[in-house]
C-alpha cells in the first residue's frame, strides 16, 4: 500500500491524539478512582495501538526495512513496544496496573517526539540485514518498556511514602510497589544484557570485532553494570524503600542517556545511523 | 588463604569493583581515548582541561582500556566472579536439597501423601528428594536455583576469554580495487595486533576480481559480494567470495566484507607544464540513484590543493546498476573550494588549472582479515549469561516442604526462593487445593 508523506504524518498525529485521550481517561480514572474510566482508557489505548501497528507496517513496507533506522522510526517503535509490553505484563502481573499512569504518557510523548524528526527515508546498509541486529534492537526496546514500568513503580513508592491520601490510596501497598519495581528492574537488566550481547554478536559478524568501546557500547555496558550494582545492593545490602527507589530512578536515567542521549550526541556507529 | 577468599568475594568488594569499572568506563567517555581520537583531538581537550592534565597523565587516562592496570582490575573481577561462582554452586546445591521450614509459610496440615503428590503435580511442583522419611520436598522450577550461578560463570568465562582474545588477536584492513593485486609484503591500510601476537601477514597475494551488488526493489543494496583470489607462495590459487555479514574463512583466518565499497575512478590530471599525473579515487557507493557517494578528501604530492570526489551511480540519476556513472571532482584549499569538474567515462574537462580525464571506472571494496582464536568460547559465555539471567529472573523456584506427623499425615509448608510477594496467589491456590481433602 502506498501512502503519501502528508497522510503518514497526519495519521501519526491522529494516533498521538488517541493515546493522549487514553492517558486523560487513565489518569482521571486513577485520580478520581473511577474504574470505568480506566477500562475505557484501555479500550482507547487498544484502538491507538491498532492504528499505530498499521502505520508502522505501512511505513515498513514503504521504506523496505524495520523501524530502527531513522529517529522517527526508532521513537515510534519504542512507543509501540512500551504500550504493548505494558499490556503483556499487565496480563501476567495484574498488580502493575497503576504503571499505566507513566506508560501511557511515555508512549504518546515518544510518538509525538518522533514527529519532530524529519520522516525521510533512510537506506538500510547491507550490514544491518542480520537477525542479531533485530534481536539486539528488539530487546533494548523491551528493556526500555520494562524499565518504564519499574521506574513508574519506584516513583509511586516515593509519592505514596510521603502522602497517603487521595488517589495514591488506590495504589498497591508500599511493600508491593517496592518488590515489583525490584523485579521489573531485574527483567530490565536481563533484557538489556541480552540485547547488548546480541549487539556484540552482530558486530562480530559484520565488522570482525565483538567489542570496540565505541561510546554507545560503553554507555550500554555502564548501564548494565549500574543495574548490576543496584541488584547487588538489593540482594546483599537489603537496600529497599526510598533509597532503592532513588537508586532505580538514577539507573533509569542512565539507561535513557544510553538509548537516546548517546545515539544523538556521540560520534559512534550507532549515532551515524540515528542522526 | 581463607582470608584472601573472603576478601575476594566480599559483598563490598564486588560492589566496589562493579562501581569502579563503571566509573572508569564513564571517564573513558568524557576523556578522549587514544584508540578512537586523533592526537589533535586529545591536544584540544588537554588545552581546555589544563588543570586536570597531571591527574590524567598520572593514571594514563587517555588509554584506559589498554593499560595494564585496567587489565589487572578486570582479571581481579574475573577471579572474584570465578571464586564466587564456585561458592554459589554449593549454595545452590544446598538450597536445592535443604528442607528447612524456618522462613516458610505453613499452608495445610493433616494431608495424606497421595493427595499431597496429586496437588503438587497439578501445580507443577516436582518431587525432588525424599531424603529423610519425615519430609518430602517438591519444587517448582528447580533449575531456578542455578540461574545466578550461570550468570556469574558466564561473566567469568567472557572476561577471561576476551582478555585472551585481546592479547592474541591480530587483524588488518585492505582497500582493494578490481584487478589490482595486493602482495603479502605490502603494508595493510590499517592493522593492529595484541600484546602477545606478531603482526598479521597475508598468506599470499590477494586480488579483487569483481564486486557484485544486488539491489532490492527500493534500490537498496541487499547483498554485496567481493570475488577474490589468493595466490599462495607455492603458486596455488584459491578463488573465494567475501560478502557482508557472512564470515569467510581462509587458512585459519576470517575475512570480513565491510560496508565500504563503491566505484574507483582512474583519472589523469595534466598540469600547465604538461606533466601527467594518474590517480585512482575510491568513493563510497551511493545510497540511491539521486544521492551521491563521497570519497575522502586527500592530498597529492604534485598539487598544493586537496582533492575530493563524489559520484552518482547513474549520470541520468535513474539506476543503481548503470554503466555510466557521473563523477564530480573538487579542489579545495584552506577549506575553500577552488574548482569543480564533472566527468563521465572517457570524457575530459577542466578542473581549475588542470586538464582532467576519466579513463576507467572499476569497483573497490574494503576487507578486514582477522586472525584470532577463542571467540566460540566468548559466545558460549554469552549464551550462559543469557540463560542464567533469564532463569534467575523469570523462574524463581517455589518449594513445598511436607513434614510427616506422628499419625502419618503431613503438615505442608510453602516458600519462594525470591520475590515471595509475587507468588502469594499461587501459594493460596495450593493451600486451598490441599485443604480440599480435609473438607471432603
Ligand atoms: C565482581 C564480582 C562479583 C561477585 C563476587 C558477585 C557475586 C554475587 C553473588 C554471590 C550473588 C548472589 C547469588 C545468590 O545468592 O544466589 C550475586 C547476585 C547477582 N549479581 Fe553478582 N557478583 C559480581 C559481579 C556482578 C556483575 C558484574 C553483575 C552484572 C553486571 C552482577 C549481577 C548480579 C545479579 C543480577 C545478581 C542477582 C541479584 C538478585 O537476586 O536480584 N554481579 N552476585
Amino acid at each position: 500500500m502506498k501512502m503519501s508523506l502528508e497522510l503518514y504524518i497526519a495519521s501519526n498525529w491522529a494516533v498521538v491524539i488517541v493515546y493522549v485521550l487514553a492517558t486523560i481517561a487513565n489518569v482521571s480514572g486513577a485520580l478520581f478512582r473511577k474504574d470505568r474510566f480506566e477500562r475505557i482508557s484501555y479500550r482507547i489505548a487498544w484502538v491507538g495501538m491498532a492504528l499505530h501497528t498499521g502505520l508502522i507496517a505501512v511505513w515498513w513496507a514503504e521504506v523496505g526495512h524495520g523501524p530502527y533506522m531513522a529517529p522517527n522510526e526508532v521513537l515510534s517503535s519504542d512507543a509501540w513496544v512500551t504500550m504493548a509490553s505494558y499490556f503483556v505484563f499487565l496480563r501476567i502481573y495484574p498488580r502493575i496496573r497503576p504503571a499505566s499512569v507513566l506508560a501511557f504518557p511515555a508512549t504518546f510523548l515518544m510518538l509525538a517526539l518522533s514527529m519532530f524528526y524529519n520522516p525521510g527515508i533512510r537506506t538500510l546498509p547491507a550490514t544491518f540485514r542480520s537477525v542479531w541486529l533485530l534481536i539486539h534492537i528488539g530487546l533494548y526496546k523491551i528493556a526500555l518498556a520494562t524499565l518504564v514500568i519499574a521506574c513508574a513503580l519506584a516513583i509511586f513508592y516515593l509519592l505514596k511514602s510521603r502522602t497517603e491520601g487521595g488517589w495514591l490510596q488506590q495504589l498497591p501497598s508500599l511493600e508491593t510497589l517496592d518488590i515489583y519495581s525490584y523485579r521489573f528492574a531485574g527483567f530490565g537488566f536481563i533484557f538489556w544484557t541480552i540485547g547488548m550481547l546480541a549487539g556484540s554478536i552482530w558486530a562480530y559478524q559484520s565488522w570482525g570485532r565483538f567489542w570496540g568501546w565505541d561510546p554507545t557500547e560503553t554507555w550500554s555496558l555502564i548501564t548494565c553494570l549500574m543495574f548490576g550494582a543496584y541488584l547487588h545492593l538489593r540482594r546483599f545490602f537489603r537496600l529497599q524503600g526510598p533509597y532503592a527507589a532513588w537508586a532505580l530512578i538514577v539507573c533509569f536515567i542512565i539507561s535513557l542517556v544510553t538509548l537516546f542521549g548517546m545515539a544523538t550526541l556521540s560520534g559512534s556507529i550507532h549515532s551515524e545511523y540515528f542522526k | 588463604m581463607n582470608k584472601a577468599k573472603q576478601f575476594i568475594t566480599a559483598r563490598r568488594v564486588s560492589l566496589g569493583l562493579i562501581l569502579l569499572l563503571a566509573g572508569l568506563m564513564y571517564l573513558s567517555t568524557i576523556i578522549p581515548q587514544g584508540i578512537d581520537s586523533t592526537p589533535g583531538q586529545i591536544g584540544v581537550w588537554r588545552l581546555g582541561h589544563a588543570r586536570l592534565s597531571w591527574l590524567v597523565d598520572a593514571f594514563n587516562l587517555h588509554s584506559i582500556y589498554s593499560q595494564p592496570l585496567f587489565a589487572a582490575l578486570v582479571l581481579f573481577a574475573a577471579l572474584a566472579l570465578g571464586v564466587s561462582s564456585y561458592d554459589q554452586l554449593f549454595v545452590s546445591l544446598n538450597k536445592l536439597s535443604s528442607s528447612g521450614t524456618a522462613s516458610a509459610d505453613e499452608v495445610a496440615t493433616g494431608i495424606t501423601e497421595l493427595h499431597l503428590c496429586a496437588v503438587a503435580r497439578a501445580n507443577r511442583y516436582r518431587l525432588l528428594q525424599a531424603g529423610s522419611d519425615r519430609k518430602l520436598k517438591f519444587v517448582r522450577n528447580p533449575w531456578g536455583f542455578f540461574g545466578n550461578l550461570l550468570l556469574h560463570i558466564g561473566m567469568t568465562l567472557v572476561i577471561i576469554v576476551s582478555l585472551y582474545v585481546a592479547l592474541t588477536a591480530r587483524q588488518g584492513a585492505l582497500i582493494l580495487v578490481e584487478g589490482e593485486p595486493h602482495d603479502s609484503r605490502q603494508p595493510w591500510d590499517v592493522s593492529e595486533h595484541g600484546l602477545l601476537a606478531s603482526p598479521l601477514l597475508l598468506p599470499g597475494t590477494i586480488r579483487l576480481d569483481a564486486v557484485r551488488v544486488q539491489f532490492d526493489n527500493k534500490h537498496q543494496p541487499k547483498e554485496v559480494f567481493s570475488d577474490i583470489s589468493i595466490t599462495e607462495a607455492s603458486g596455488r590459487v584459491d578463488s573465494l567470495t567475501a560478502s557482508i555479514n557472512r564470515i569467510l574463512r581462509f587458512g585459519g583466518m576470517r575475512i570480513y566484507h565491510t560496508a565500504q565499497y563503491g566505484n574507483a575512478f582512474a583519472v589523469t590530471f595534466t598540469d600547465k607544464s604538461g606533466s601527467i599525473h594518474s590517480e585512482t579515487i575510491a568513493a563510497q557507493q551511493p545510497t540511491s540513484p539521486t544521492e551521491a557517494g563521497y570519497s575522502e578528501e586527500f592530498g597529492v604530492n604534485w598539487s598544493p590543493y586537496l582533492l575530493s570526489a563524489k559520484y552518482y551511480a547513474d549520470a541520468d540519476k535513474k539506476s543503481m546498476t548503470s554503466t555510466n556513472p557521473e563523477l564530480f571532482l573538487r579542489l579545495t584549499q584552506g577549506g575553500k573550494e577552488i574548482a569543480q569538474a564533472s566527468l563521465t567515462k572517457g570524457r575530459s574537462g577542466e578542473l581549475g588549472e588542470y586538464q582532467v580525464q576519466l579513463n576507467k571506472v572499476s569497483r573497490w571494496s574494503k576487507l578486514i582479515v582477522v586472525d584470532s582464536s577463542g571467540m566460540p568460547l566468548v559466545f558460549t559465555g554469552f549464551g550462559i549469561i543469557m540463560i542464567g539471567g533469564l532463569i534467575h529472573y523469570s523462574m524463581p523456584p517455589r518449594e513445598l516442604i511436607a513434614v510427616r506427623q506422628q499419625h502419618g499425615s503431613f503438615t505442608v509448608f510453602w516458600k519462594a526462593a525470591s520475590f515471595r510477594e509475587f507468588f502469594m496467589d499461587e501459594r493460596d491456590k495450593v493451600a486451598t487445593a490441599l485443604k480440599k481433602e480435609n473438607e471432603s
